[in-house]
């Protein structure tokens, strides 16, 4: 009875309604039996100590500017590290005055990426095909320059996070038309494309990315002559869209299978060919479905580009390690480690965010 | 030209099909001229929809032939895609493509492959729309359609093509009975403007109305080609006797409120 009187919204203004309604809440939720609230205090309270445990150490105590350790207290956090090397740890090595050619190229993929993914504006298939076609081999030129008055960066300058962002896009958008193939030849009713494709997911899948990198940079060399050198990113690159086109291949042909056979029965009997029906029918309507899939595989890449460390890539946790190891800033591990977990969390709980959004948006797409 | 009007557009010669060890379709011999409607009966699992797929060679099939116009219909064949777009077909399921509009299921065959305007292709689809009753649905989903509302959508795709023959595999039997109607006034309109059509049906009103000939088929065989004035009045065999009067008690059943 007591519920029906309070959710009437004329029952004062709608600040106390609201206030009102978070207290009927919580004791319909926190608080309805004792048990109910045993667990919320002892949780609450637990809360609270971790906070006050922490709080001290993190915010209220730590140093924020600085330019060496000893400039920092000794007994709490020291973030004059981050904020003194940030240049760094999001450009790697990369000259300070050719800063905004990275710049460039991200703005480049955001502005893509927003098209992409924004439902509101125009022009997906020419944003797809700008990021699929055009940008590898754009943002290529930009960075390492050599080109056009642009002086040249070689590979060994980049790094931190541009690198591990770089590393994560190149690895999905290089491996999405190389997956979509596997996948379709997968399924093909032509033995030896289904054998090689097979063949392919199954050695590529089985590996660790580990031992895919430490395979380039170790056995590859005996396979070419003595002294042939090979660009450390390149093959860090190479490897990781073996790896990536192997496991996205896979999330695709469940897609794939998962499509009803009357669709390509109905696209068959209007006249299309293997080609218009894939291009048309198929692969739009798989590619909706594994969204999750996609972007799962996404989130367990950017998090695997770590192990670049094994060519003598510095991206983002191998740099802010190296910084913890300089003689300035020695011992800084706690500091460097916590701000790298804070980037890759953002990073990757920013895409599962978004990836709920697209998939309640294409539900009440199909719905609406 | 009474003799070209009378040449037949469809010849189905011999034909055999086996699914492993199952003998599905056995000896199958039926041709078509332009205008005529056939429906084609039989108890489940006697070959019907099998005849019709195998018409646009959704089905391989392993002897005999099927020409369309004098040109040779199989899995293999060069021609296969342009015959496919000359010969319509409904499906059972109506398998609409989920992601398009009702608009673009229907434009996308002629845009893609009779490469027509979007505007023109748009044009015709609407003419199309109104026709099967549903100009106001083209810019919805199909999943926001009813079943009957979207088996119409799926004559009108298959009808974009302008197809010389159309192909109905039991368009009605997925539907609930209020929805059956609406499909078959459209496909009885489709009739008496003259298209040609093979349908599957057991719908044996529609048949006993529109049908020039009526094939009964089982065990994957034809039992029984007759006029539907003579398959009504009990004048074939009695396997096709036992069927008409199985399929007019199961209707009765279904509809217990007409007498």
């Amino acid at each position: 009875m007591s519920t029906i009187a309070n959710s009437n919204p004329t029952d004062g203004g709608p600040s106390r309604y609201h206030a009102r309604s978070l207290v009927i809440w919580a004791r319909t939720n926190l608080f309805a039996r004792p048990i109910d609230v045993i667990l919320t205090s002892g949780i609450a309270l637990a809360a609270v100590a971790l906070i006050w445990a922490v709080l001290p150490w993190a915010i209220l105590d730590a140093t924020w500017q600085g330019s060496s350790r000893a400039d920092c207290r000794p007994d709490a956090a020291c973030w004059a590290f981050i904020i003194n090397r940030s240049g760094q740890f999001i450009y790697g090595f990369y000259p300070a005055t050719e800063r905004w050619r990275v710049d460039l190229v991200f703005l480049a993929f955001a502005a893509a990426l927003l098209v992409l993914l924004n439902r509101r504006l125009a022009g997906k298939q020419v944003a797809a095909a700008f990021l699929i076609l055009v940008f590898p081999f754009l943002s290529f030129v930009l960075l390492h320059g050599g080109i056009g008055g642009l002086p040249r960066v070689t590979t060994e300058k980049w790094g931190g996070l541009s690198l591990t962002i770089l590393l994560g896009v190149a690895g999905i958008v290089v491996s999405f038309p190389i997956a979509i193939v596997l996948a379709l030849g997968r399924q093909s009713e032509m033995p030896v494309l289904r054998w090689a494709s097979v063949g392919y997911i199954e050695i590529c899948r089985g590996l660790p990315l580990i031992a895919v990198l430490f395979m380039a940079r170790i056995l590859l060399p005996y396979a070419f002559p003595p002294g042939t050198e090979f660009d450390p990113l390149a093959l860090a690159v190479v490897g990781i869209i073996l790896f990536e086109s192997a496991y996205l291949a896979e999330v695709f042909r469940g897609g794939l299978q998962a499509i009803p056979k009357g669709q390509a029965e109905a696209a068959s009997a209007i006249g299309f060919g293997y080609w218009r029906t894939a291009i048309y029918i198929t692969l739009p309507q798989m590619l909706r479905m594994v969204v999750p899939g996609i972007v799962n595989n996404a989130i367990a890449l950017l998090k695997n580009t770590t192990l670049v460390v094994i060519l003598g890539l510095f991206e983002v946790l191998n740099i802010v390690a190296a910084g913890a190891a300089d003689p300035d800033w020695l011992g800084l591990h706690a500091e460097g480690y916590i701000f790298v977990g804070l980037v890759f969390w953002t990073l990757c709980f920013g895409m599962s965010r978004y990836s709920q959004r697209l998939e309640r948006d294409m539900r009440s797409a199909e719905r609406a | 030209m009474v003799l070209a009007a009378q040449r037949p557009i469809l010849e189905i010669a011999g034909l055999n099909k086996w699914f492993g060890a199952m003998h599905a379709l056995r000896d199958i011999d039926l041709s078509i001229t332009a205008g005529e409607k056939i429906v084609v009966c039989g108890p489940s699992g006697s070959g019907k929809s099998t005849i019709v797929r195998c018409v646009n060679a959704l089905e391989r099939y392993q002897t005999g032939e099927v020409r369309l116009e004098g040109r040779l219909v199989n899995a293999d064949c060069d021609s296969l895609l342009s015959v496919r777009r000359e010969v319509g077909m409904v499906f059972q399921s109506f398998n609409l493509f989920p992601h398009l509009s009702v608009i673009d299921n229907v434009t996308l065959g002629p845009r893609k492959l009779l490469k027509i305007g979007r505007e023109e292709a748009e044009h015709r689809a609407m003419e199309l729309l109104a026709r099967v009753r549903l100009a106001d649905q083209a810019r919805k989903v199909p999943s926001q359609l009813s079943g009957g509302q979207q088996q119409r959508v799926a004559i009108a795709r298959a009808l974009a093509m302008r197809p010389k023959l159309m192909l109905f595999d039991e368009p009605t039997s997925a539907l609930d009975p209020e929805m059956v109607k609406e499909v078959l006034d459209v496909m009885m309109s489709l009739a008496h403007e003259g298209m040609t059509m093979i349908c599957v049906t057991h719908e044996m009103g529609f048949a006993r109305a529109v049908a020039d000939r009526i094939v009964f088929m089982a065990d994957g065989a034809i039992q029984e080609t007759a006029l539907p004035e003579a398959f009504f009045c009990g004048d074939c065999c009695a396997r096709a006797r036992q069927f008409i009067s199985h399929v007019m008690k199961e209707r009765l059943a279904s509809q217990p409120g007409e007498p």
